[in-house]
C-alpha cells in the first residue's frame, strides 16, 4: 500500500514530470520562468488547483456520465481557478499582478485536464490527491529551477535580490526561456537515462550471478550421481 | 421516445448532471465573490501604498474625464495629506513604441519647486519591451531631471523598443510636472490647452480657474 503511493509520487515528480518528461503546460512555463518568484508562485497555484481538481473529479467520477465528462471537468477546474484568482487578488495582490493572464489560463492547462482524464477518473480519491500533489510539485520544481537559471542569467538576480551587475538580456525573454527549457529537458533526460542504464546493468549483473549460482548448484548436485553411476 | 423514456435516458442524466454541477459552482462562486470582492477604493489604496511603501492618507482631486496635455493625459490626481506638498498623478504618456502608451503613477512634490520623486508603471498599450524598463532605470530617470523637467531618453542616439517606451514615460513625467506647476504653484501662469471634453483648461496665478 505504502509502495503504491510512493510510486505515484515518484512518477509525478520525476519519471512522469509534467514539464521535463511529458512536456505539458509549456505556455505558462515559457511565459513565467524569466522570474523565479513568479515561476514558484505559478507552480504553487497549480499544486493547489491540481490537487483539488483531482480530488473532486475522482470523488464524482461515478456520478458524471462518460459522455459529458470533459465539459464537467472544465466547469470544475474553471470554478477552482476563479476561486484561486479571487483569493489571490484579495490576499496576495503582488503575486496576482505578476502572474497576470497566465492565472486565468490555468483553466486550459494541459497538466490539470490531462491528470483529470488520465488518472483522477480511474483512481480513488486518495490516490488522485497524491497524484495531484506530486505532479504539481514536479511542475513547481521544474519551473522554479528554470526560473532561477533564467533570472540569474537574464537579470543577475535571484528571487528579486540583485546578485551581479552582469546579465544577458536574452534570458529575460521568452526566447531565452525556450533555450533554457530545451537544455533542461536534455539534462533531465540524460539523468533519467543514466539512472535507467545503471538499473539495467545492475539487474543484468544480478541475473547473471543467479544463473551462474544455479549452474554451480546443478553441477555439484550432478557430480556425486555420476560417480555412483560409474 | 416517450416522455417517460426521456426521463430515464442517458441524455437526461447528462443534462441534469451538468446543470447540477453548474448550479453548485455558481452558488460557490457567488458566495466567494461576496467574500473576496476587492473594491476599486481598496485597489487604489493598495496602488498608493505600494508607491509610498506605507499606508498614507489621500484626497482625490477632481479631474473631469482627464486633461490632455499634448503628449500626455492626466487621468487621476491625489493630494497625499501625509506628506506636505505631495501629489500623486496617474498620467498616460503617448508616443511610445509602436504608437502605444504607458500609464504611470508619478509622485510629485511642490515644496521648493515642482519635482518628480518617483515613477511607477501602472499599465501599457503595445509596449512589448516594457519589461526592460526596470525600477532602476526609472530611478535613474528621476535622478536626471533638471529645473525644467526631463529630456528625452536616448541611448547613443538610437531609439529602439524600450527607449520608445521610455520616451512615453518621459512624456508622462513632463506632463505631471506641467500639471502641478500650472495648478498648484502660486508662481505659475500656464495654460494646459484643451481638455478631453473639448473645453480649455486655464490656470492663472493663485490657482485654478
Amino acid at each position: 500500500m505504502k509502495n503504491k503511493y510512493g510510486k505515484i509520487a515518484l512518477d509525478g515528480v520525476i519519471f512522469n514530470n509534467p514539464t521535463f518528461v511529458l512536456v505539458l503546460g509549456t505556455c505558462p512555463t515559457l511565459g513565467l520562468i524569466s522570474s523565479a518568484s513568479s515561476a514558484a508562485g505559478m507552480g504553487l497555484t497549480v499544486v493547489v488547483i491540481l490537487t483539488l481538481s483531482n480530488i473532486l473529479i475522482s470523488a464524482f467520477r461515478k456520478i458524471i456520465p462518460n459522455e459529458v465528462r470533459i465539459p464537467a471537468y472544465i466547469v470544475i477546474i474553471a470554478t477552482l481557478v476563479t476561486l484561486a484568482r479571487m483569493v489571490m487578488e484579495k490576499f496576495m495582490p503582488d503575486l496576482y499582478d505578476s502572474l497576470g493572464g497566465f492565472l486565468a489560463l490555468i483553466v486550459v492547462n494541459c497538466i490539470i485536464l490531462g491528470r483529470a482524464e488520465a488518472f483522477a477518473n480511474k483512481h480513488t480519491v486518495l490516490e488522485s490527491a497524491v497524484d495531484g500533489l506530486a505532479t504539481g510539485m514536479g511542475f513547481t520544481a521544474a519551473l522554479t529551477i528554470m526560473g532561477i537559471i533564467c533570472e540569474f542569467l537574464g537579470s543577475g538576480s535571484l528571487f528579486g535580490a540583485k546578485i551581479m551587475d552582469f546579465s544577458i538580456g536574452l534570458f529575460a525573454t521568452p526566447a531565452g526561456s525556450f533555450i533554457i527549457y530545451g537544455l533542461s529537458i536534455a539534462v533531465f533526460t540524460y539523468i533519467l537515462d543514466t539512472i535507467a542504464r545503471y538499473r539495467r546493468v545492475k539487474a543484468n549483473k544480478l541475473s547473471r550471478e543467479n544463473l551462474l549460482d544455479n549452474r554451480d548448484l546443478g553441477e555439484s548436485a550432478a557430480a556425486p550421481a555420476a560417480k555412483e553411476a560409474e | 421516445m416517450t416522455v417517460k423514456e426521456f426521463f430515464k435516458s442517458k441524455a437526461f442524466k447528462c443534462i441534469i448532471t451538468l446543470l447540477a454541477i453548474l448550479l453548485v459552482c455558481g452558488i460557490i462562486l457567488t458566495i466567494c465573490n461576496a467574500l473576496f470582492y476587492v473594491s476599486a477604493e481598496e485597489k487604489l489604496g493598495r496602488a498608493i501604498s505600494k508607491i509610498y511603501g506605507e499606508d498614507v492618507e489621500y484626497v482625490e482631486e477632481e479631474v473631469d474625464g482627464g486633461i490632455e496635455l499634448g503628449s500626455s493625459q492626466v487621468n487621476e490626481v491625489y493630494e497625499i495629506t501625509t506628506y506636505e506638498g505631495d501629489y500623486l498623478i496617474k498620467i498616460t504618456g503617448f508616443e511610445g513604441y509602436s504608437g502605444g502608451t504607458v500609464t504611470c503613477w508619478i509622485r510629485t512634490n511642490i515644496t521648493g519647486g515642482a519635482k518628480v520623486l518617483k515613477i511607477t508603471i501602472d499599465s501599457n498599450v503595445n509596449q512589448s519591451f516594457i519589461y526592460k524598463v526596470s525600477d532602476g532605470a526609472l530611478g535613474t530617470l528621476v535622478g536626471e531631471q533638471d529645473g525644467d523637467g526631463f529630456t528625452e531618453f536616448e541611448v547613443g542616439g538610437i531609439k529602439t523598443g524600450a527607449s520608445y517606451s521610455m520616451g512615453a514615460i518621459t512624456n508622462a513625467a513632463n506632463g505631471a510636472l506641467k500639471y502641478v506647476r500650472a495648478k498648484y504653484l502660486a508662481t505659475a501662469s500656464a495654460s494646459l490647452g484643451c481638455g478631453q471634453n473639448g473645453y480649455a483648461v486655464q490656470f492663472s496665478q493663485g490657482g485654478n480657474a
